[in-house]
C-alpha cells in the first residue's frame, strides 16, 4: 500500500508539472503568435498608437468597417466590437486601453439596450481574454467577477485551456503556433455579414432602466483618466417597436448621438438590429461625416 | 455521479481509502462499506431510485432463498416465476410500457381504430436494464440448480450493486462475482496499478475519442439533410467510434476501478472493430450481454442443437431481443434485425466459429485478406450504427438513402461548429494504430515502459479531451 501512495502521489506531481509546462507553452503561445482573435489584436496595439477605437457589442463589430475611416479621413480606425458585449465588458475594454497604453485620438462606444442589462457579459470576450487572465489586474478582476470558476483559471495550470477546450484548445494553439491567419487584423476587427431577412421585425424595451451603474463607473473612469469618448447608437430597421427608447437614453446619456433612424433602407440590414454588408458600409460614412469629419 | 466527473476524482479516493483501512478489521466491514459506496453512487443520480433497486435486491434475494427450501419442483416454480414476472414486469414498466402503447395506438390508427392509450411520464432508471438481467441471472442459476442461493443479504445486495458496474455493466455472473465478495480481499500492489493504468485508457478513450467523435457526429446527424455523401460517411464512421470509446472507455474504468478494490470484472470488450467477421464482432462486442443472451436465451430457445430452420430462428431472435434490449425504438428492433442478418451467411455457411483467434496474432500487419474482412465487417457494424443513433426508422433510411447517392458537391464540409468533416481522421488513424498493437492483451498501458505509456496518455487527455462540453455515457439510458 505504501508502494502505491508513493506511485499515486508521484503521478499526481507529474500531473501538475505537465499541467504547467502546458500552462506555460499555451500562453507563450497565445501572447507571442500572430493575433487571432480580437482581444490579442488588441494586446499586441500595446504601445501604439490609433486614431479612432470603436467599441461594443455585435452591432459594431458588423457595423462600423474602419476602411471605409481610412478611406474617407486618411485615418486608422479599429473595431473592438465583441458579440454580446455588455456595458461591463466596454468598461473592461476601456481599462485595457489605458493599461495597455494604447494611444488615440478619440474612443466610440455604442450604446443601446444595453443600458437596460445591469449585470451579463460576451462570453467571447471572457474566452478570448482567458489566456491573458495573468496578465493584469484588470483581466483578473473580469475573470473575478464573469468567470465560472474564477479560482481555478487563475491558479490551477492549465484549467482555463481545458474548460475552453473548443475555443482556445489544441486546434486553436496549433493555428496560432503555426501563424495561420484569420480576418481580424486586415479588417481592423471588422466583420462582415452579408445578406438580408426576408422579414425585418425588432422591438426594443418600452421602458428604460432608472440607473445603470457600469454607465456612471465607464463615465466617471473616461472623466478622471480624461479619455477623449463619444456615445453614440447603431441604427436599427425601421419596423423596429419602442424606437422612441433611444430617446428615453438620451436623458440618461445626454452627449449620445442617436443614429438609430439614419437607414430607412431595409436591404441594409442583416436583421433588425444589425447591418449587412452594404448597410455597414454606408452607416461608418454617414458617422465618419458626422461625428470624425466636422 | 460521471466517472469523468469531478465528484467521482474526490468519491473514489474517500472509498478506497476507507476500503483498505477497514481491511484491517474484517470482510463484512469491507462489504459493508462497499455496499454503502454503491448505494450512495447510485442515490446520486436519483435517491428515489434507490428503492427500485433495494425491492429489485430483496425480491431475488428472498426467492432465490425460498428456490432452494421449496419442497416440491412446482413451488420452485412459483417462486421463479414470480421473481421473473416482477423483474420483466418492472422493466416493462419503465422501460417499454410507452413504446407498446404508442406502437399500439398507431397499429390501431392505421386500420381505422382511433385509440388512446395513457402514456405513462416515467424517467428511466439507470442502471435498470442492467441490475435487473444480474438479477435474472442469478434466478435463473438457482433454478437450474448450477449454483446455491447466497444468504447473506450484505453479500447479495453487493453483488447487485456493486458501484463499478451498477449503472452499465459489465453484466456479471454470480458465479463469477459472488465467490470474491465472500473472499476477504488482500492489497495487490501489481494490480491496483493496472486498474490505475486501465482507468486512464477508459478516461482517454471516454473524453478524448467518444466525446470528440460525439461533437461531429452530433453535428452531422443532427443536419444530415444538408450534408452531402462524404459527410455522413464520416457520420457514420464518427459515430461508430463514439459508441465503441464510450462504452468500452466506461467498462474499463468500471474494471480498472474495481481491480482497485481487489475484485476482477468480466471482460466487457476485446477490439471488436479488429472483428474478421460479425459472429467475430459479436464475441468481441459487449461481451457480458452477448454471453448472457448465449447462455439464458439462446441455449434454452435450443441453441445450435436441431435442424437449420430452428438456428436461424434462434438467431433472430438473439437479434430481436439484444436490440430491444437497448431500448424501446424500433431503431434499436431495426438495428438488431440487421445484425441478424448479417449473421445468416455465416450460419448457412457454418462459418461463424471460423475466427476464434486474435486477428494476425504475433504479427504487426494483417493479410490483404484478413484488412478487407476487417473493413467490411466494420463497414456493416458502421451501417447498422445508423440505425442506433437516428431517432426514427425513417430517419436513419434517408440517412442512408443520401449517404448513397454518392454526391460530393461541396467536397469537405464545414460543420456547424465550426470544423471540417474530415478533421477527426488523423487522431481516429492514431488510436487504430495503438489499439491494433495492443490487441492481444486488456490495455495497452502494459508491458514495456508502461509508465511511459501512461504519462503520454494522460497529456493526450489533458491536451485533446473535451471538458467543456461532455457528453453523457450513452448506455446510461438502457
Amino acid at each position: 500500500m505504501k508502494q502505491f501512495s508513493k506511485y499515486i502521489f508521484g503521478g499526481i506531481v507529474v500531473i501538475l508539472i505537465v499541467m504547467s509546462v502546458l500552462d506555460v507553452v499555451y500562453t507563450k503561445v497565445y501572447e507571442t503568435s500572430y493575433p487571432r482573435t480580437k482581444f490579442q489584436y488588441l494586446r499586441s496595439l500595446k504601445n501604439q498608437k490609433v486614431d479612432y477605437i470603436f467599441i461594443g457589442s455585435s452591432r459594431v463589430e458588423n457595423g462600423i468597417v474602419p476602411s471605409v475611416i481610412k478611406e474617407k479621413t486618411g485615418k486608422l480606425a479599429v473595431n473592438f466590437g465583441f458579440q454580446a458585449a455588455k456595458l461591463g465588458d466596454i468598461y473592461e475594454l476601456l481599462q485595457l486601453i489605458k493599461e495597455y497604453n494604447i494611444q488615440y485620438e478619440t474612443i466610440l462606444i455604442q450604446v443601446d439596450y444595453i443600458y437596460n442589462i445591469p449585470k451579463g457579459h460576451s462570453t467571447i470576450f471572457e474566452f478570448e481574454m482567458m489566456p491573458f487572465v495573468r496578465d493584469n489586474a484588470i483581466t483578473k478582476a473580469y475573470s473575478d467577477t464573469y468567470s465560472a470558476h474564477p479560482v481555478a483559471n487563475y491558479y490551477l495550470p492549465f484549467y482555463r485551456y481545458c474548460r475552453n477546450d473548443l475555443k482556445l484548445g489544441f486546434r486553436e494553439i496549433f493555428a496560432n503556433f503555426v501563424g495561420k491567419k484569420t480576418n481580424i487584423i486586415p479588417n481592423k476587427g471588422y466583420g462582415a455579414k452579408y445578406g438580408t431577412s426576408n422579414e425585418l421585425k425588432g422591438a426594443l424595451p418600452d421602458v428604460i432602466l432608472d440607473k445603470n451603474k457600469m454607465v456612471d463607473s465607464i463615465q466617471s473612469f473616461v472623466k478622471q483618466n480624461k479619455m477623449k469618448v463619444l456615445f453614440y447608437c447603431a441604427p436599427f430597421c425601421k419596423e423596429n417597436q419602442n424606437q422612441n427608447f433611444t430617446t428615453k437614453l438620451k436623458t440618461k446619456i445626454p452627449e449620445l448621438h442617436d443614429f438609430s433612424r439614419v437607414l430607412k433602407d431595409d436591404k441594409l440590414f442583416l436583421n433588425c438590429n444589425h447591418l449587412n454588408d452594404t448597410g455597414a458600409r454606408r452607416f461608418t460614412e454617414i458617422l465618419t461625416e458626422e461625428l470624425l469629419m466636422k | 455521479m460521471l466517472f469523468n466527473s469531478i465528484s467521482f476524482l474526490v468519491f473514489l479516493p474517500i472509498v478506497f481509502i476507507l476500503y483498505w483501512w477497514s481491511n484491517k478489521k474484517s470482510l463484512p466491514l469491507q462489504n459493508v462499506l462497499l455496499l454503502g459506496a454503491s448505494y450512495f453512487f447510485y442515490a446520486c443520480w436519483d435517491w428515489r431510485f434507490l428503492f427500485l433497486l433495494l425491492f429489485s435486491t430483496a425480491l431475488d434475494y428472498f426467492t432465490g432463498i425460498k428456490m432452494a427450501e421449496a419442497k416440491n419442483q412446482g413451488h420452485k416454480k412459483v417462486w421463479f416465476w414470480l421473481s421473473i414476472i416482477v423483474n420483466l414486469g418492472f422493466l416493462g414498466v419503465f422501460k417499454y410500457y410507452n413504446f407498446f402503447a404508442t406502437s399500439f395506438t398507431e397499429l390501431l390508427a392505421g386500420v381505422g381504430i382511433q385509440a388512446n392509450f395513457w402514456t405513462l411520464k416515467v424517467i428511466l432508471p439507470v442502471g435498470i436494464s442492467f441490475y435487473t438481467f444480474h438479477g435474472l441471472s442469478y434466478v435463473i442459476d438457482i433454478y437450474k440448480g448450477r449454483i446455491q442461493p447466497e444468504r447473506n443479504g450484505v453479500t447479495y445486495s453487493l453483488f447487485v450493486a456493486y458501484f463499478p458496474l451498477l449503472v452499465a455493466g459489465p453484466i456479471e455472473r454470480a458465479t463469477h462475482l459472488l465467490p470474491q465478495i465472500k473472499k476477504k480481499r488482500v492489497f495487490d500492489y501489481s494490480k491496483a496499478i493496472d486498474g490505475v493504468h486501465q482507468i486512464i485508457w477508459g478516461l482517454f478513450k471516454k473524453v478524448v475519442i467518444a466525446d470528440n467523435c460525439a461533437l461531429f457526429a452530433n453535428d452531422i446527424f443532427d443536419h444530415y439533410q444538408s450534408m452531402n455523401s462524404l459527410s455522413l460517411f464520416l457520420g457514420a464512421i464518427y459515430f461508430s467510434f463514439q459508441i465503441y470509446g464510450d462504452f468500452s472507455g466506461y467498462s474499463d474504468i468500471a474494471l480498472g476501478t474495481s481491480k482497485l478494490f481487489g475484485i476482477d470484472l468480466l471482460r466487457n470488450f476485446n477490439y471488436p472493430y479488429f472483428s474478421r467477421d460479425i459472429a467475430e464482432f459479436w464475441r468481441r462486442w459487449h461481451i457480458s450481454l452477448s454471453s448472457w443472451f448465449r447462455d439464458y436465451l439462446y441455449i434454452p430457445l435450443g441453441g445450435s442443437q436441431g435442424g437449420m430452420m430452428m438456428k436461424i430462428r434462434n438467431t433472430f431472435i438473439i437479434f430481436l431481443v439484444s436490440g430491444f434490449w437497448h431500448g424501446a425504438n424500433w431503431t434499436f428492433i431495426v438495428w438488431g434485425t440487421l445484425h441478424a442478418f448479417y449473421f445468416l451467411p455465416l450460419l448457412i455457411t457454418q462459418k461463424n466459429r471460423h475466427n476464434i483467434e486474435t486477428v494476425a496474432k504475433e504479427k504487426v500487419v494483417p493479410t490483404i485478406k484478413e484488412l478487407a474482412s476487417m473493413i467490411l465487417t466494420f463497414c456493416l457494424t458502421a451501417l447498422a450504427w445508423v440505425f442506433f443513433r437516428a431517432k426514427t426508422v425513417s430517419e436513419a433510411l434517408e440517412y442512408l438513402k443520401n449517404m448513397f447517392q454518392f454526391n460530393f458537391k461541396g467536397g469537405i464540409q464545414f460543420l456547424e461548429f465550426e470544423r471540417y468533416s474530415i478533421e477527426l481522421l488523423l487522431l481516429l488513424s492514431l488510436f487504430i494504430v495503438v489499439e491494433w498493437n495492443s490487441r492481444e492483451q486488456e490495455h495497452p498501458i502494459k508491458g514495456k515502459g508502461t509508465m511511459l505509456k501512461a504519462l503520454l496518455i494522460l497529456i493526450g487527455i489533458l491536451v485533446l479531451g473535451v471538458f467543456s462540453s461532455p457528453a453523457d455515457f450513452i448506455y446510461f439510458q438502457f
